[in-house]
């Protein structure tokens, strides 16, 4: 159901609601105890004044129920009871009409006690007032029109609920000015005080309840009308009933006659009306000042508001243009992503200028998509930046819009703008820096080979000096030795016999200079010409040179040059390690086995190998792994062994960049290892 | 004072032996002489003569540089034979090398007497024949 007013208001309306319901129901209860233990004051004010019958009493007590079930009763049981409580109200009324009208008795008056004292004045003893009877039809009629679906329903109701409150007021009225119980006003002193009050009460309430229709509209609203009807109509009403009782007080007394008291009533209605209209219109000046200084007030804070938010947008830009300049201006190339799509959201000028894109080309797009980034790397960016919240210094290559490629160095953060998460990257171009890197690192790489080889050539220079302080000295100490007997000498046969040993050391002296020049000529010739060799051909030449000493050791020799075929190298030199390597172990075979010897050669990561592998005696490594490669160096008594071999093998073999190395176990065979290129 | 007996040259140097021979004959420093071609060869006679001190040296001139087993390697194996010599042998070691590092290996063996630089001038034999004689 519809409760007047809104919000604050709604609560005490509804308790003013049931407040009239029960000031209803009281009074029957009040009234029926009365009738029932024949207190006669129960039932009527006053002695002299009408009673309140008891089925009135009882209409007031369905009524007030019917009232409170409108208001809190939702369920269809609720409307039930309500609409059968109403049709009781109906008959009850409507027969008592009937019974008035065309005084009849249908037998309701006494139906529940007796009523001696109506029956003495002569009146029909028990029987409803007509106009009692007429009211509670008509309300009746309105409260099941209260909440109708219809307007023109619920407007008819609201109209029937105003002239219930019209009669019941005529007749408390006639009660204030004790109007005698003349013919004429019958109709409505014929209702009992407190029954008028009752419907005073109840349809004013009802009333109250569709309080947008009718007469009460007048009073409810917030409008200044609704305000000055509310002040003003309760006032009039008093100062209307105050004047009424008196003239008519004073005209029964007949301090004036009727003429007088007219005029007098009418003079004091204009003056006090005056008076009322000056109090009220004070009162809405008033209101109509606070009003105005409340719109000032308010006018004022809005020019404050305004001018406040105009600073703040003012600020505003302002912090934005700042920000503005730094990301456009900013040297670093700023990126801001949308995690999800991996859409371009805002790019700097830096980031065009390194990727040769427009910004319109940019924005929208995904790195991924105009191939600045492969879609792997991205998700491993976004991967990272989930797992860790960053991504720091990272390297990676980016191809601008020509597809050169540009190395950067990047650092990436996640941000969150209205609900949606972002990847700010920060990108540095180190293409140069990576240049200049590359350059020294290239640099670094050809001053090591140049060291190396420095250090090579050192080391043969210390070995040259080792070799001469060893090989030269002795023989030209013997000399000395020779020269010193010589001089002593005193026989000619002495004399010719020191003369053979000069011979001797000086033929010993010469052959040991051949050797070192040999070695030195080696070590200079770095840059000798080297061409492409095939090992197979070197190998066969090999052979055939060594083929007296092949057929009578039967030596098995087998070859396998498939996993490296060729070599660019000096061919004289490569004719010599083979030839040096294979006849050592030819020469140094066991007694007891016959020789066999085993060629391979390996490619090693772009390292050139030869393996020589033998079974022959062996070398004790253990005791000679100084001496191995050094000039006149031997380790077995053979008649052929000479210590120059694997000397001028380790000379050619450093001198073109290489190792050389001997694995070997007595009486099991010697692995000599060549790496031609050592990187 | 004691003069030496037996004298025993190792050295792969054919010059060498003949000019020792020469100065050992002219200044009568030992009754005998032993030469051996390289410290593989001496071993052998070390090996089979460890308990006849008659045949053992009094003094050895060893050589650095030699084939086979040069000096180093003859030093090695003759000290592991040496708990079993009863007779006290003086070792000189005789080189053509200057090489320093020679130099400082032959001070840290304390069986080694003396380093000397070639050539051993008669003198120079002598002198060292003398040195061994005081000594004993």
């Amino acid at each position: 159901m519809p409760i007047p007013n809104t919000s604050g208001n709604l609560k005490r309306s509804l308790l003013s609601f049931i407040a009239a319901a029960i000031l209803v129901i009281l009074p029957g209860i009040v009234a029926i105890i009365g009738w029932f233990t024949h207190i006669d004051i129960l039932t009527s004010v006053s002695h002299n004044y009408v009673s309140m019958k008891f089925n009135t009493a009882l209409c007031f007590i369905i009524l007030g129920s019917a009232f409170l079930l409108m208001l809190k009763g939702n369920s269809l049981a609720s409307k039930n009871v309500f609409i059968i409580l109403m049709t009781c109200l109906g008959i009850i009324s409507g027969l008592t009409i009937i019974e008035q009208i065309f005084n009849w008795n249908v037998g309701i008056d006494q139906f529940f006690v007796a009523d001696p004292k109506a029956a003495a004045q002569g009146l029909p003893p028990g029987r409803m007032a007509l106009s009692s009877a007429f009211c509670f039809t008509l309300l009746a009629v309105s409260f099941l029109g209260i909440d109708s679906k219809s307007i023109a329903y619920k407007k008819v109701a609201q109209i029937f609920l105003h002239v219930v409150t019209l009669i019941a007021f005529i007749a408390i009225i006639g009660y204030l000015l004790r109007v005698p119980n003349s013919f004429t006003f019958v109709f409505f002193s014929s209702m009992a005080i407190n029954t008028a009050i009752c419907f005073m009460i109840i349809s004013v309430a009802a009333a109250g309840i569709n309080y947008n229709l009718g007469i009460t509209s007048l009073f409810t609203g917030q409008s200044i009308g609704n305000v000055v009807a509310r002040k003003l109509f309760p006032r009039m009403v008093i100062i209307l009933l105050l004047l009424g009782y008196l003239s008519i007080k004073l005209e029964r007394a007949h301090y004036i006659n009727d003429e007088v008291g007219i005029v007098l009533s009418t003079m004091s209605f204009i003056l006090i009306s005056l008076f009322l209209l000056w109090n009220t219109l004070n009162e809405m000046n008033r209101l109509d000042q606070k009003r105005t200084e409340a719109e000032q007030e308010t006018l004022l804070l809005n020019k404050n508001l305004e001018s406040m938010v105009l600073q703040r947008t003012l600020d505003l830009k302002n912090s934005n243009d700042r920000f503005i300049k730094i990301f456009d201006s900013n040297p670093v190339c700023i990126a801001l992503t949308n995690l999800e799509s991996g859409q371009y959201a805002d790019v700097n000028d830096a980031i065009l200028k390194l990727l040769h894109y427009s910004r319109e080309e940019l924005i929208g797009h995904t790195a991924a998509e105009l191939a600045i980034v492969s879609p792997e790397y991205r998700q491993y960016m976004i991967d990272s930046l989930r797992k860790n919240g960053f991504l720091k210094n990272e390297e990676v290559q980016l191809k601008d819009k020509y597809g050169n490629i540009k190395h950067c160095l990047i650092n990436a953060d996640m941000v969150e703008f209205s609900d949606e998460k972002y990847m700010m990257s920060f990108v540095y171009d180190i293409t140069n820096r990576k240049l200049v890197e590359d350059n020294l690192q290239e640099t670094k790489k050809s001053l090591e080979v140049l060291t190396d080889k420095l250090t090579n050539q050192n080391k043969q220079l210390l070995n040259f000096a080792h070799i001469t302080s060893h090989n030269l000295r002795s023989p030209v100490s013997n000399l000395n030795l020779l020269l010193h007997f010589y001089k002593e000498s005193t026989t000619i046969e002495d004399k010719e016999d020191l003369w053979g040993n000069f011979e001797t050391v000086v033929h010993h002296l010469n052959t040991t200079l051949d050797e070192l020049l040999e070695a030195l000529k080696i070590q200079d010739e770095t840059n000798k010409v080297r061409e492409e060799l095939s090992f197979e051909q070197t190998f066969n030449l090999t052979r055939e040179m060594l083929l007296g000493q092949i057929m009578e050791s039967k030596a098995v020799i087998k070859a396998d040059f498939s996993k490296a075929p060729q070599i660019v190298y000096p061919k004289t030199y490569l004719e010599s390690i083979m030839l040096n390597l294979v006849s050592n172990a030819i020469k140094y075979r066991s007694a007891s086995r016959v020789p066999e010897i085993k060629l391979v050669t390996e490619d090693v990561n772009g390292e050139l190998t030869l393996t020589i592998q033998d079974n022959g005696m062996g070398i004790d490594l253990e005791r000679h792994k100084d001496n191995l490669f050094g000039l006149r160096k031997t380790f077995h008594r053979h008649a052929e062994a000479k210590g120059l071999g694997l000397f001028i093998t380790k000379t050619q073999v450093e001198a073109m960049g290489g190792t050389i190395s001997a694995t070997s176990k007595v009486e099991k065979g010697t692995t000599f290892k060549v790496v031609f290129n050592k990187k | 004072m004691k003069k030496p007996h037996t004298l025993c040259f190792i050295d792969d140097d054919e010059i060498y032996q003949y000019a020792i021979a020469r100065s050992v004959k002219a200044h009568h420093l030992a009754e005998k002489v032993l030469v051996f071609m390289d410290g593989e060869e001496a071993m052998w006679f070390f090996n089979d003569n460890v308990n006849n001190n008659e045949n053992l040296p009094d003094i050895i001139f060893l050589d650095i540089n030699m084939p086979i087993m040069d000096g180093w390697q003859f030093l090695d194996e003759y000290l592991k034979l040496k708990p079993r010599i009863t007779k006290p042998i003086t070792i000189y070691m005789i080189t053509s090398s200057v090489d320093p590092v020679d130099y400082e290996h032959a001070k840290r063996i304390s069986e080694i007497s003396d380093y000397v630089v070639k050539p051993i001038k008669p003198e120079i034999l002598k002198e060292l024949v003398e040195k061994y004689t005081i000594a004993n």
